[in-house]
């Protein structure tokens, strides 16, 4: 059985004065392979006063994704679980990853993650309007002499592009 | 952070508070120190605890706190740290703690910021960025060589001051550098190019010179301070008489290590 690990990525607006969170995003590791899941901060209906932080407000999942490349060109990353890792370990800013947890069941970590998004957070979206713009990105890593790196299939779609079968019909 | 909570936590040296680590976030798997949130069970305030690794022989806690003290006498935007025996750390961890106190508001890291193409938003970034102009001044004297590191730089635009500066656990004599007689060696400080673009070269050698004048006795007073569990006593005075050197060399030096 695979052995699947991941960490939902989520937003405290003030950590100094309340843990409240939102999430935002999954990140599923395994093995060989790994896939983040999410949606901008701004599709939840967050704002924020500064116009820089309105940038990592609408721009949050380029900005995760744009970390675990970071992490994948690290000489050290030899599987999904040190991206993993990697991405835990800068919980300094507003944008944090909740503790790593475990999936024992799971056996594709592309749906894994999309299943863990629809579950947990994905609801959330359905008070939003129908044309609000949903991005989810997906990357694959590939083994290749002993070097992990993101093929070209990276996804981004938009909320139109999500069907029934990715998205649960309490979702949408 | 208000001037009044700033000179509090200056002032103190050991934290009387009871620090329980905030379980919201992961706690780091990797990492130098590993440090992560802490919050006050009797304030309610949110800080940074490093080190949770333990590193003999280093003597992290300490560089953390004084580092924080000199910033907060000379006016570098540092958060205020205190010290903190964290009896309750498993056998693996270390006892011997700094908590920094987390600004206020919405965090970002450099990190957030790499994809920002809009000119008014880089305006901004690098009107917060000058404003730190004191700071590679402070790293040169205390020998910090993290800076370059995107990780230790917060912004919190809520406060008055948005760029904080943050990690001193490899500054001084974190590897023995010092001890192995480089103490008055100034290495060209490494800096994220949009910082250094942004930085005043006036504003910085302006602040090396008002640390040629922060006073021998202040540095004497906020070493000789630390309890010896975390800087013994002859650790303690040799970093006050490599600190007083480096002092009054800094400005005269400027070129050596200006980035």
């Amino acid at each position: 059985m695979r052995k699947l690990k991941y960490t939902i990525c989520s937003y405290i607006p003030n950590p100094s004065f309340s843990s409240d969170a939102i999430d935002f995003a999954v990140f599923v590791a395994g093995r060989s392979d790994a896939a983040l899941v999410g949606a901008n901060l701004s599709d939840f209906g967050e704002k924020s006063n500064h116009p820089l932080g309105q940038h990592v407000i609408d721009n949050t999942i380029e900005i995760i994704h744009g970390r675990i490349i970071e992490a994948c060109q690290d000489p050290k990353a030899r599987s999904g679980y040190c991206l993993l890792n990697h991405l835990v370990t800068g919980n300094l800013s507003s944008l944090v990853f909740r503790p790593i947890a475990e999936l024992e069941d799971a056996t594709n970590t592309a749906q894994a993650a999309m299943s863990l998004f629809t579950s947990r957070i994905g609801g959330r979206l359905a008070t939003l309007p129908a044309e609000t713009p949903m991005i989810i990105g997906t990357g694959w890593l590939e083994l290749a002499q002993r070097d992990l790196r993101i093929s070209e299939r990276h996804l981004v779609l938009s909320a139109n592009d999500l069907t029934d079968s990715f998205i649960a019909p309490s979702c949408v | 952070m208000d001037y009044d909570t700033r000179k509090a936590w200056a002032e103190a040296v050991l934290s009387t508070e009871e620090w329980a680590i905030e379980t919201i976030a992961a706690r780091p798997q990797k990492g130098e120190s590993a440090g992560c949130w802490v919050r006050s069970a009797q304030s309610k305030a949110l800080g940074y605890l490093k080190p949770r690794k333990k590193s003999s022989g280093r003597f992290r806690a300490a560089y953390e706190k004084l580092a924080s003290d000199f910033a907060f006498h000379l006016g570098v935007n540092v958060p205020p740290a205190v010290l903190w025996v964290r009896s309750t750390a498993p056998p693996a961890e270390e006892k011997c703690t700094a908590v920094s106190l987390v600004p206020q508001g919405e965090l970002y890291e450099w990190s957030h910021f790499a994809s920002v193409t809009n000119p008014a938003l880089k305006a901004l970034l690098r009107n917060a960025l000058k404003d730190g102009s004191d700071a590679p001044a402070f790293d040169a004297w205390m020998g910090n060589q993290d800076r370059g590191n995107l990780d230790n730089t917060l912004f919190a635009f809520d406060e008055e001051r948005p760029l904080f500066f943050l990690d001193f656990s490899n500054s001084m004599d974190f590897s023995g550098q010092w001890t192995a007689g480089d103490h008055l060696k100034f290495r060209r400080l490494g800096l994220p190019a949009m910082f250094k673009e942004s930085l005043s070269r006036d504003a910085t050698r302006g602040f090396a010179q008002k640390i040629l004048a922060f006073p021998d006795d202040k540095i004497r007073g906020l070493v000789s301070r630390i309890p010896h569990e975390f800087l013994p006593a002859d650790v303690g005075e040799k970093t006050t008489k490599w600190l007083i050197e480096r002092k009054n060399q800094l400005y005269a030096r400027f070129d050596e290590w200006y980035p």
